[in-house]
Formats: C-alpha cells, structure tokens, sequence
C-alpha cells in the first residue's frame, strides 16, 4: 500500500510539474525577466545617479567659480564703463570750456567792436562837422574857388542820358538840369555846363542855376533825377557813411581816422534820386528814380532803408524796412544800385538776426565778411544731384514713415499747437553733431515763443551750429515778407560753401498773410482768399532754393521745412495746397491724435516723404515697410472694431499690433533717438516682441531694449548707423538680443 | 477508497513547517536581506543625487546671488560715475562760466579803457584830422 501511494504522489508530481511547466513557464520565465530588468534598470539609474552626484559634486565649485568670476567680470566692466565715461565726460568738459571760450572771445571782440564803433560814430560826427566849419572859413576860399573847374572837368567824363532821360526826349517831355552852388555861381561856368548838358541831350534843356549855402563849397547838377554832385556837403556826408558803415576799425581810432580821412573820396558822385509823394501803412510812393531796379535798396534820410516792390509809370512804391516815425513828405530817397544784401556766412552761427540780419541778440557787432542778395536764382537742374543722404530727425515716427533726406522740402502743417514747431526744434536739436548747419526763421512769431526756443537751443547747445532769423509779430508786414529770403539766402551762402544746411520757415502761412498786406497796400488785384496773383510765386521761389548740389558745384545741400498752419484741419485751402504741391511731401499733424495723447500727432495716411525713400538708412528701410502696413491696417480695422465686439483672432491680433506700434512711436519732445535705437525698437515691435506686453509697458520696453542692444551688441547698432543692410546673421543676432532682452524683462 | 489517515497528515503539515522553517532561514531570509540591501544602495545613491542637486541648486543660487550682487555693483558703480560726472560737470560748468564771466569783465574793462583812451587821445587830435580832412577835400 505504502508503495503505491508514493508511486501515486510521484505520478501526480509529474503531473503537475508537466502541467505547471507547460502553462506557467513562459508567464515565470517573462516575470523573472521583467524582474530581473527592472532591476538591473533601476541598478543602473541608481549608479547614474550615484554618477551624476560625483560629477554634480565635482562641478559645484566651477558654478560658485564662475558665478565668481561673471560678478567680477561684470563690476570691472562697470569700472572699464566708468573710467571710459568718465574719461569722455572729461572731454566733453574740455569741449564745453572750448566752445565757451571761444565764444567768449567773440563775444568780446563783438562788444569791443561796438564800443568802438560807437565812439567812431560819434567822433566822426564831431570831425566832419568840425572838418564842414573849416572848410566854410577863409583859409580855403582859394581852394572852393577852384573846385567848379575841377567839377567841371570830371562832369565831361561822367555825364550821361540814363534811359529815362531818353525816354522824356523821346516823348518830347524836355530834360530840366539844375546847377546848385554854394555861392553865386560864375555865369562862365554855368555857361559852359549848360553847352555840356545840350550837347550830351542833343537839344536845348530847360536850365537853372540855384545857391545853397548848405553845400559849403563845389557844384551840384541835377540832370532828370540824376544828381551829379561835387559838393563839399556831400562829400563829407559820403565819408560819414563809409565810416559808419564799416564793422572793423582796428585798436587805434585815431590812426583808423588818419588813414580813412587822409584817403578821403573826393571824386564827385553820380546818383539817382527821388522824393517822397505819399507815405501810408508802411508804404511809401516816390516821384523820381527813374531807372530804379525792381527789388532795389532805396536810402531815405535819417539811414532808414526800403525796398522797391512796385515800379508804375510815374511812381515808386517801396516798402519800408524799419520804423518810418521821422519820414515826412518831400524827403529826399537815393538808390543805392544794388538789390537788398543781407550779411553772411559762418560768422552768424549762434548769432539771433533780424529780418535784414542785423543782430538782435545783445551781443555785439556781427563779425561777417561776405553779404548775399536777399533774393537769388535758385540752383538750375545741372547743378543738383538726386536726394540721396538722409537727414535724420531723431523722430522715429518721421524717420520711419516720412523720411527726410539732405536737400529735401518737407512741408510740416497742422492746426494750431499741434506740435509743429516741436518736430522743426526737435530735429534741429539732433543734428547736434552731425556737421549741418541748422537755421531757424520765426516769421511773425510772438517774441516770448522765440525768444524760449532760443534759450532751448542754447541749454541743448544746438545753438552752436544754428542760426535763429527772427521777424517779430510786432515788425511791420515787409520784414515778415523778407525774413525767409534773408534765412535763404544765409542758407545758401553755406550751401554753395559745400556745406550741410537745414532751415525751417515757422511759419508760411504767416508770411503769405504778411504779403497780402503789402500787395493790398500796394493795391494789386486780391484774388483767392484776397491773396494776390502771385502768392505761388512768393513760395515757390524760396523753396526752389533749397537743393542738394552735385559734387562740381561743392556737394553742399539746404534741406527746407517749411511750417504752414491750418485751420481745422482744412488742409485744401489757397496757401496749403500751394505748399503742399511745391514741397516733396508734407508731415500731417492731426488735432484729434495730439488730444489722444499720441505725440508727435503724425497722421501717418496723410503724411508723404516724395523723395526720402531713396535716402531713407538702408536698415530702416528694411523694416519700415511692414510697420507702414501694420499701422494702416490698424486704421481700418479700428474704425471697423467700433461696430462689432466679436472679432477672429486675426482682427484681434492686427488691433494689439497697431496698439503697440502706435505707443512705439509716441515720443516726448527733446529727445531725439539714433537710427539704431529706432531700428532696433521698430524691429522688435514688427516681429511681435511686444505684442504680449501691456500696452502702458511699451515704451520701458523700448528703452530697456535700446540700451540693452548698445550695451551688448554695439557692432551691429554701428552696421545699421553706417546705413548698410542686415544681413541674415545679423538679423539673427538681433532676435536673439531681443530674446535675451525679453526672458530678463519683467 | 478515500480516507484522511490523520498521522500522516499531521506529518505532512510538520514536514511543511520544517520545510518553511529551513526555506526561510536559509533562503527567504538572505535573499530578502539582499534585496533590501541593494534597495537602500540604490535609495542611497538616489538621495545622493537629489542631494547633489540640491548643492547644485544651491550653488548655482549663490552664483546668481554673486552675479547679482556684481550687477548691484556695477549700477552703484554706474549710479556713482553719473553722479561724479553730473557733479563734475555742475562744477565745470560752473567754473566756465564764472571764466567766461570774468573774461567778459575783463574785455569790458578793456575795452572802456580803449575807449577811455581813444576818446583822449581823439580829443587832442581832432582838430588835426578835420585839418586834414579839410586838405584833402579841397586839394
């Protein structure tokens, strides 16, 4: 029994074993294997791990090195930065002293030369009056008896039928010469000055002989309106002229006098005059001056001066340049022959100058050399190369959107206080350092205004590459007429030099006003608006001026940005639309914009820049594109967004952009930025780095990210600076700057 | 015919729990010692790690504390370069203008004692140069 039953239990084992093997060992074997893998996966985790705390160990002190060694190399950056601005800070001391001094020195000569001038002025009243009472006493009887032959002499020389004379001949009017004297004239020589006359005139002329005491000695003859005068009087009154006229007289008055005196201007002169008909409103009619010029200076008693505007049959109008309190009628007016010249060149720089450029600033004499008709040519088609250079405003929604470029017009309009003026003294502040000349013309501009702009040029010192031509609002109407022409022709006069100008009308609208109270005064035909027919002409011919000159004519440019004001917002009406048709593209500013708060209030639909594309930074021009197109679409889509409040993520998102680019390019006054910096900001902005920021936060961004790009990527702020393209690299680095920029922006 | 023969299956349960007793002493035990010993190398090794890269956190703190600090440096460098320059500059400009002004006064001076000697030395000679304004007029 025994044996069976362990027979039994060993059948039944084997069963079992057979049964087990086969169903269970493959799930064993797979669980043993799955086992035996977790556990050597965990073996080698655990030796990876135990690994990576060796090599974590190893390296903590590299980490605590080289966050040592970064903090060290941060501060002795720092301390590199400090010396280096220091060091620069130092110069620009040194700079500041220099300029100072320098222009101490001038201020001084200025103020020597007055002081002097002044007491020339007065001592040689003193000496010619002195010299007049000599000349009337005894000792040189013998000498005026003489003079009549003498005159006599230089008058068959000289004498001659101007045109007019002929033209009275022809028309059978007669000529009427008078001979004037001192003392009775002997009729010997009167006799024969009258055989001269007649035989220059071909005919008999209607003759007299006169006495005036006043001419202290010599002769007078009048021929038409042609005076020949050998007067001892006129003579003496010539030299005080010549004296007073002279900026320079030298240390030593009385040697100044010895030469001037000793080489006196005997000769007798030969001039034109007229006599005062009528005198209203800063206009004046004058009989006589037969051949005057148009445009001519006219030189009324007293050193008052006027220019011929109008030219009729029997008369000449001439505007009058200065106060007229002491003209009467019947006062005497001389031509000068010579059209209105208003001192230049470089001398004037930091100077302020009246509408005829004479200083007004307080600081002396003016020390220029050279002087320049008000009115000239401007520069034909040969002379002038394409715009090529830009003139940056530091502005970046100009810089950007309406770009200027060197010898460009530029029309800058808008309603009142809508920034216009702004923009002009901004973008002259930016050209600090930049090798152009700035000039600053306020036509009819409250004296306060000016006089503010001033002082903000001078603390920014702007004003020493600028020149400000001030017309006051208080000036009669024709020096508001030829302030701009005075600027212009200053301007010019650089311009010709080789030398970078850029000069500002503030403003147009002002002067065309002026000038059509001269033209109505002048009583010629009103037309649109009451402004005369030639108020285009008025514009066009000052603007045409400014050009950028091929390398032949000296390679120098005067870029003009002239200032027209409109009234609410009309900007067709007469003086706009001239400008605007004049100029090569205008800058809109929008009074609504300007109350929202986006200043400048640059309306970019409305605002061109016809020629500055082509001069516009190359890297400018690379992104600039797309920001235009972004802003537009921002404006159609925000009028649209009013309506609807359930807008696709598309508008959505093109509405954010437009925010973010509108807040990119608000920018506060006086704060001009480089190209890099708006590049880099209006890069940032086109490739939506901002487009996650709040709105408010946009300009910190910007400033951040601008010093940042100086601060690390310097090389490629001067690759946009130099104007070249970026290439793909460079765009690269740009983005990973703005990247690096963005992750440490909170 | 089945039966339950209850010596034997009392001697099966105790050769069960002799079998159990010998299977645990000689194998359960070592092999569960085993496993627990390599376990707790394995946690140890885990917590090693983590505990290294706590250091290293730390460290890379301390280095960012360090960078931070050197970066507070540098602006107090920067704060205090600006605010040497600024000051320098005040002082500067003040001293320039303070020679412009004295220059000024000078050349103010200067030129009122030209003038004062002009006027003199004019005074007396006057009558010489109308003199000889008069000669050269009437020759």
């Amino acid at each position: 029994m025994g044996g069976w039953n362990i027979f039994y239990a060993l059948i039944n084992f084997a069963i079992l074993a057979f049964v087990l093997v086969k169903f269970g060992k493959k799930m064993v074997v797979n669980m043993i294997n799955g086992n035996r893998q977790q556990i050597s996966d965990a073996l080698d985790a655990a030796k990876a791990a135990g690994e990576n705390a060796q090599h974590i160990t190893e390296t903590l002190e590299d980490i605590r090195a080289e966050g040592q060694a970064q903090s060290q190399e941060i501060v002795s950056q720092a301390r590199e930065r400090s010396a280096q601005s220091l060091s620069q800070s130092a110069q620009a001391r040194q700079e500041l002293a220099e300029s100072r001094r320098k222009q101490t020195r001038q201020d001084a000569l200025s103020m020597k030369r007055q002081v002097l001038g002044q007491l020339r002025d007065e001592e040689a009243a003193d000496i010619l009056s002195e010299a007049g009472e000599l000349l009337k006493g005894a000792d040189y009887a013998q000498a005026r008896r003489a003079m009549p032959e003498r005159f006599l002499e230089v008058l068959e020389q000289k004498l001659t039928l101007t045109d007019s004379d002929r033209a009275r001949l022809r028309w059978g009017e007669g000529l009427k010469a008078t001979l004037t004297g001192a003392e009775e004239i002997d009729p010997e020589i009167a006799g024969q000055v009258r055989a001269l006359v007649e035989r220059k005139a071909g005919t008999s002329v209607d003759f007299e002989t006169r006495t005036e005491e006043s001419l202290i000695g010599g002769l007078r003859l009048q021929l038409g309106d042609t005076v020949y005068d050998g007067s001892l009087s006129y003579m003496l009154d010539r030299l005080g002229q010549e004296l007073e006229s002279q900026e320079d007289t030298g240390e030593d008055l009385a040697v100044y006098f010895q030469e001037k005196l000793a080489a006196a201007d005997k000769e007798p002169g030969c001039f034109q005059t007229g006599v005062v008909l009528s005198l209203a409103d800063g206009i004046c009619r004058i009989a006589g001056l037969s051949d005057v010029m148009a445009g001519e200076m006219l030189q009324f008693d007293g050193g008052l001066r006027g220019m011929v505007m109008d030219i009729e049959k029997n008369t000449v109008s001439a505007v009058l340049l200065g106060s007229y309190e002491e003209l009467h009628e019947g006062a005497q007016v001389r031509r000068t022959g010579k059209v209105m010249e208003v001192p230049v060149g470089e001398e004037l720089i930091g100077r302020v100058v009246d509408g005829l450029g004479r200083p007004v600033d307080g600081r002396g004499a003016l020390l220029t050399t050279h002087t320049r008709p008000v009115e000239s040519p401007a520069p034909g088609i040969i002379a002038r190369k394409p715009v090529t250079v830009p003139l940056q405003t530091g502005i970046k929604a100009i810089d950007a959107l309406v770009p200027i470029g060197r010898g460009q017009r530029e029309l800058i309009i808008g309603d009142r206080k809508t920034g216009k003026t702004s923009i002009a003294v901004d973008t002259i502040i930016n050209q600090k350092g930049k090798d152009v000349i700035c000039i600053y013309v306020a036509i009819g501009q409250k004296e306060s205004t000016v006089a503010g702009i001033v002082a903000k040029l001078r603390e920014l010192g702007a004003m020493d590459y600028s020149i400000v031509v001030s017309a006051k609002a208080s000036d009669p109407a024709p020096m508001l007429y030829i302030a701009p022409y005075t600027g212009a022709a200053m301007g010019e006069y650089l311009m010709y030099q080789g030398k970078h100008v850029l000069i500002v009308y503030d403003d147009l609208s002002r002067h065309a006003v002026a000038y059509r109270e001269l033209s109505l005064l002048l009583h010629r035909p009103p037309g649109r608006e009451a402004y005369p027919g030639d108020v285009f002409y008025l514009h066009s011919r000052l603007l045409e001026r400014a050009a950028c000159l091929n390398d032949e004519n000296g390679g120098g440019s005067m870029t003009a940005l002239p200032i027209v004001e409109t009234q609410a917002g009309d900007i067709s009406a007469y003086i706009p639309t001239n400008v605007i048709s004049i100029t090569d593209g205008q800058i809109f500013l929008e009074e609504g914009l300007f109350n929202a708060g986006v200043r400048p209030a640059i309306n970019a639909g409305l605002s061109v820049s016809r020629v500055g594309g082509a001069a516009q930074p190359k890297a400018m021009k690379q992104f600039a594109s797309r920001l235009r197109m972004d802003l537009a679409q921002h404006r159609e889509l925000e009028s649209f967004a009013q309506f609807g409040s359930d807008l696709d993520k598309a508008t959505r998102d093109a509405l954010n952009r437009g925010r973010k680019l509108t807040e990119l390019l608000k920018q506060k006054r006086y704060d001009p930025k480089t190209v890099a910096e708006q590049v880099v900001a209006i890069f940032a902005a086109n490739e939506g780095y901002m487009d996650d920021l709040d709105t408010e936060r946009v300009p910190e961004f910007e400033r951040g990210l601008t010093a940042y790009a100086y601060e690390q990527a310097s090389d490629l702020c001067q690759v946009i600076e130099g104007g070249a393209k970026l290439d793909k690299d460079q765009i690269q680095q740009l983005r990973r700057l703005i990247e690096e920029f963005k992750k440490n922006f909170s | 015919m089945l039966s339950i023969n209850i010596s034997e299956l009392l001697l099966t349960v105790l050769s069960f729990f002799v079998l159990m007793f010998l299977l645990n002493k000689l194998l359960f035990k070592p092999v569960i010692r085993f496993r627990e010993e390599r376990q707790s190398r394995m946690d140890e090794s885990f917590r090693q790690e983590s505990l290294a890269q706590e250091q290293q956190a730390q460290a890379q703190e301390e280095a960012r504390q360090q960078r931070l600090a050197g970066l507070k440096q540098a602006q107090d460098i920067a704060a205090r370069t600006q605010a040497q320059a600024g000051e320098e500059w005040q002082t500067a400009e003040k001293q320039i203008e303070q020679e412009a002004q004295a220059a000024m006064a000078q050349a103010a001076e200067d030129t009122e004692s030209l003038r004062a000697a002009s006027s003199r030395s004019l005074e007396q000679r006057r009558h010489e140069l109308a003199r000889t304004l008069a000669d050269r007029l009437s020759q």
